[in-house]
């Protein structure tokens, strides 16, 4: 009886945030359409703050009813996905002054909302742990890995605003000889900034900042994920590495976002490649997390196969 | 010879040159994420089977397939050919190019001239007067928690240069977890036991054997190890005791968690350590790992007097074994409880869902059925145990721990300023750059130079 209580009360405050999503998505999007309408924008952001909070408490009920960390099947996982894409485009808006994109991710959220309660009931049972999984390992296993995801997506989003804004840029571009652009920049009376930026446009370089910074920080996260899936396998298993599909494509991931950060080095790496690369991660992203099941790599990690 | 030797000596510096490149670093990720990809979407045969896979290609793809290393990409020639080159190249890159920058983390900025300033990526030329001085500079970017320095009319200004440390530790991490692995994976042993309740077993080198067999003793068994392909080192005289095992379940009657109370006892047969075991959280003793992989309850069988050992499976709450016969007739063996003392048959059909009972056996009793003569000796629980040494442990826990620590440690970026005074034309010449975050750098640069404007 407690338990069907919780999970009503859990599955009200899932649509409650997936209501408040969709309305930030017309907030941002109307903002978006006519940069004036700043008030839009931050509704729009307190629309997402008020979701987050809603999906906490959902998350909370659903932890109570489980008497676990609720990520044990795919609805949960997408649950906490959805947090983490909300909780750290929040962040970035706020520490770096993110705008522009506020509408592709809150569009993409409700897609994630409708996908989670789309699945099917079986997939969102509340069901008993097998032995292998019952450890605090799944619990710092997996939440840096769907925080790393949350944080490669919105670089990703940041990587086509890059190579958007560079295409139309470097139409409207008169002279494209010059490798770089200097600027000028009054701040008060008489007193002058030159900057020197590469041949691209203001906001294209913030676009392709952000990307970085997204990489900066989703990269720990995704070592640390998966070192501590090792970890748990070898006191599972006793073997921290099994080859198991899974495993392979998160190390394909890693490979990617390596590459990304060691070609960064390199100041000469045009702007395009690195946002290419970055799309290219998020494409192994969408396979490491969804794909391997989806398309039946095979393997141990199946909580996400939908039969 | 002298050209042999010369010929080396060009040999080791294009090596050194070669290998100590980003460039073949990106080419070997790049490399890797492909084929590891390939080996992900493609069935592997450790995983499939060898059966499996001629079934899939036929035998002559299948043949062809696994000479290219494509049936098991991850244990290929070529895969580790290319984990190989990319630890030769980590290990060369890491003395030549990476821990040199070290000092970086603690260098002050090189000294620049007026002209070098003023082709900073961010810079500005201004009036020298009470607010713009060198001074005041100084005191502003000690607010913002730069370290500074002045000489000679010149300011030099830097910080979060330790950043700069992150890579190395990342990449003294990376070094140190891999040749763990290697002496993990090269050299130790691993084994699997399966013993029930006050029985125990020793670790043994049974050569080709790899099924466990009584030992002198009786309650105790050998388990055979699997040895590694390097071996130096031998196998711990330990005697493994299962004082007590069994299994707690959730209330619908699925397995929750199973236990294994081991005892690890030396040669003289004193215990030397105790603990209770259970799935993800084994048992770490003196470089021997003991884990609990599975567990089992077993109908002691026999038929036509050959003995049996099969496992229970927990059907609708009954404790049954399923035994076909043909494709839609069956056979259906019941432990009778609480007391297990009893096995009743039953004969079932695919076709027709009732049950028909054929007989009863009393436990230590046989029954003749037809042909076959069953005879059932009690029920018995196993667990099972899986051991390993992990030689490598001591590296590869500090080097994962490095890998986590360096790539935190290489978050942020290393901000530089510098200012001088021209006495001529009397002007104070300010720039400044950033090794990454330039946007982010820019804005602290106008900041620092509109506030003090402010000041006027
Ligand atoms: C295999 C060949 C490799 C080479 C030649 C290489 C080379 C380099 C170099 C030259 C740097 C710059 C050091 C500095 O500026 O102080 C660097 C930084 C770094 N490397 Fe590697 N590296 C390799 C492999 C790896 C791997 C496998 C990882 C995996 C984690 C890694 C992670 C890093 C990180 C996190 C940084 C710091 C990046 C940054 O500061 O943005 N490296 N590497």
């Amino acid at each position: 009886m407690e338990l069907i209580k919780n999970i009503n009360q859990e599955v009200l405050f899932f649509n409650i945030s997936g209501i408040v999503v969709f309305i930030s998505v017309w907030l941002y999007s109307a903002s978006w359409l006519n940069s004036k309408l700043k008030i839009l924008k931050q509704l729009g952001s307190a629309c997402l703050f008020v979701s987050l909070i809603s999906l906490t408490i959902a998350l909370v009920y659903r932890g109570i009813a489980l008497k676990f960390f609720p990520l044990t099947n795919l609805y949960e996982s997408l649950v906490i996905f959805a947090w983490a894409i909300i909780a750290a485009y929040l962040i970035l808006e706020w520490k770096f002054n993110i705008d522009s994109f506020g509408w592709i991710v809150s569009g993409f959220l409700l897609i994630v909302f409708l996908y989670a309660s789309w699945l099917p009931p079986s997939q969102k049972q509340i069901a008993p742990l097998v032995p292998a999984l019952q450890s605090y390992w799944r619990v710092i296993h997996v939440p840096p890995l769907l925080m790393s995801y949350a944080l490669f997506l919105i670089g990703a989003f940041s990587s086509v605003a890059y190579l958007i804004e560079t295409m139309l840029f470097n139409r409207s571009k008169e002279n494209t000889e010059k490798k770089e652009v200097k600027m000028s920049k009054l701040i008060t009376a008489g007193v002058k900034i030159n900057s020197y930026v590469r041949d691209v446009s203001e906001r294209a370089h913030f676009f392709d900042e952000t990307t970085y910074r997204c990489v900066t920080f989703g990269f720990p996260l995704l070592t640390i994920g998966i070192i501590n899936g090792a970890l748990w396998a070898n006191h599972a298993w006793g073997a921290l590495w099994q080859w198991d599909p899974k495993e392979t494509m998160a190390l394909v991931t890693w490979f990617i976002y390596a590459t990304y950060l060691h070609f960064r080095l390199n100041t000469k790496v045009s702007g395009k490649v690195l946002a290419t690369i970055s799309l290219v991660g998020i494409a192994m992203v969408y396979l490491t997390y969804l794909g391997v099941n989806q398309f039946n790599f095979g393997g141990l990690h199946t909580y996400g196969k939908i039969k | 010879m002298i050209s042999l030797k010369k010929y080396l000596k060009d040999f080791k510096a294009a090596f050194l040159e070669e290998f100590s490149s980003v460039k073949l670093a990106i080419t070997l990720f790049i490399f890797l994420a492909i084929t590891t990809l390939i080996g992900t979407v493609l069935p592997e045969e450790p995983m499939v089977g060898q059966a499996e896979l001629i079934k899939k290609y036929g035998l002559q793809k299948y043949h062809l397939l696994k000479d290219l290393g494509l049936t098991d990409v991850f244990h290929s020639w070529w895969y580790l050919a290319l984990l190989t080159t990319l630890g030769l190249n980590l290990i060369v890159a890491s003395f030549r190019r990476v821990f040199p920058k070290c000092y970086l983390a603690f260098a002050w900025p090189v000294d620049l001239k007026e002209e070098g300033i003023k082709k900073l990526p961010i810079n500005c030329e201004l009036e020298l007067n009470e607010s713009f001085n060198l001074k005041a500079v100084e005191q502003k970017l000690k607010n913002k928690n730069f370290r500074t320095k002045t000489e000679n009319g010149k300011l030099l200004a830097v910080k979060g240069g330790w950043h700069r440390l992150g890579a190395s530790v990342t990449h003294i991490g990376i070094l140190t977890l891999l040749f763990g692995t290697a002496i993990t994976t090269l050299t130790g042993f691993n084994g699997m036991a399966q013993v029930s309740e006050n029985e125990g077993f020793y670790l043994a080198d049974l050569g080709q054997n790899t099924n466990q067999v009584k030992s002198v003793e009786p309650e105790n068994w050998l388990a055979p190890i699997s040895k590694m392909p390097v071996w130096f080192g031998r196998v711990p005289p330990y005697l493994v005791k299962v004082n007590k095992t069994w299994r707690v379940d959730y209330e619908s009657g699925q397995p929750k968690q199973w236990y294994s109370d081991l005892s690890v006892f030396d040669k003289k047969k004193t215990e030397v350590t105790r603990k209770t075991i259970h799935v993800n959280e084994p048992l770490e003793f003196m470089g021997l790992d003991i884990y609990q992989s599975n567990w089992g309850k077993f109908a002691l069988l026999s038929f036509n007097n050959e003995p049996a050992t099969v496992p229970l499976e927990n059907f609708h709450g009954e404790e049954v074994i399923f035994l076909p016969i043909s494709d839609d007739v069956g056979l259906k063996l019941k432990i009778v409880q609480p007391k297990s003392d009893v096995l009743e048959l039953y004969s079932i059909s695919r076709i027709n869902e009732k049950q028909k009972y054929l007989g009863s056996i009393k436990k230590n009793n046989k029954l003749q059925l037809g042909p076959i003569n069953i005879g059932y000796a009690g029920t018995q629980t196993l667990t099972g145990l899986q051991f390993k040494s992990n030689p490598g442990g001591i590296l590869i826990y500090p080097g994962l721990f490095l890998i986590v620590s360096g790539v935190f440690i290489a978050f942020g970026s290393r901000k530089q300023i510098w200012a001088a005074i021209n006495t001529t034309s009397n002007k104070i010449i300010m720039g400044g750059n950033s090794d990454r975050a330039k946007g982010k750098f820019f804005e602290e640069f106008e900041n620092i130079i509109s506030e003090l404007s402010l000041k006027r």
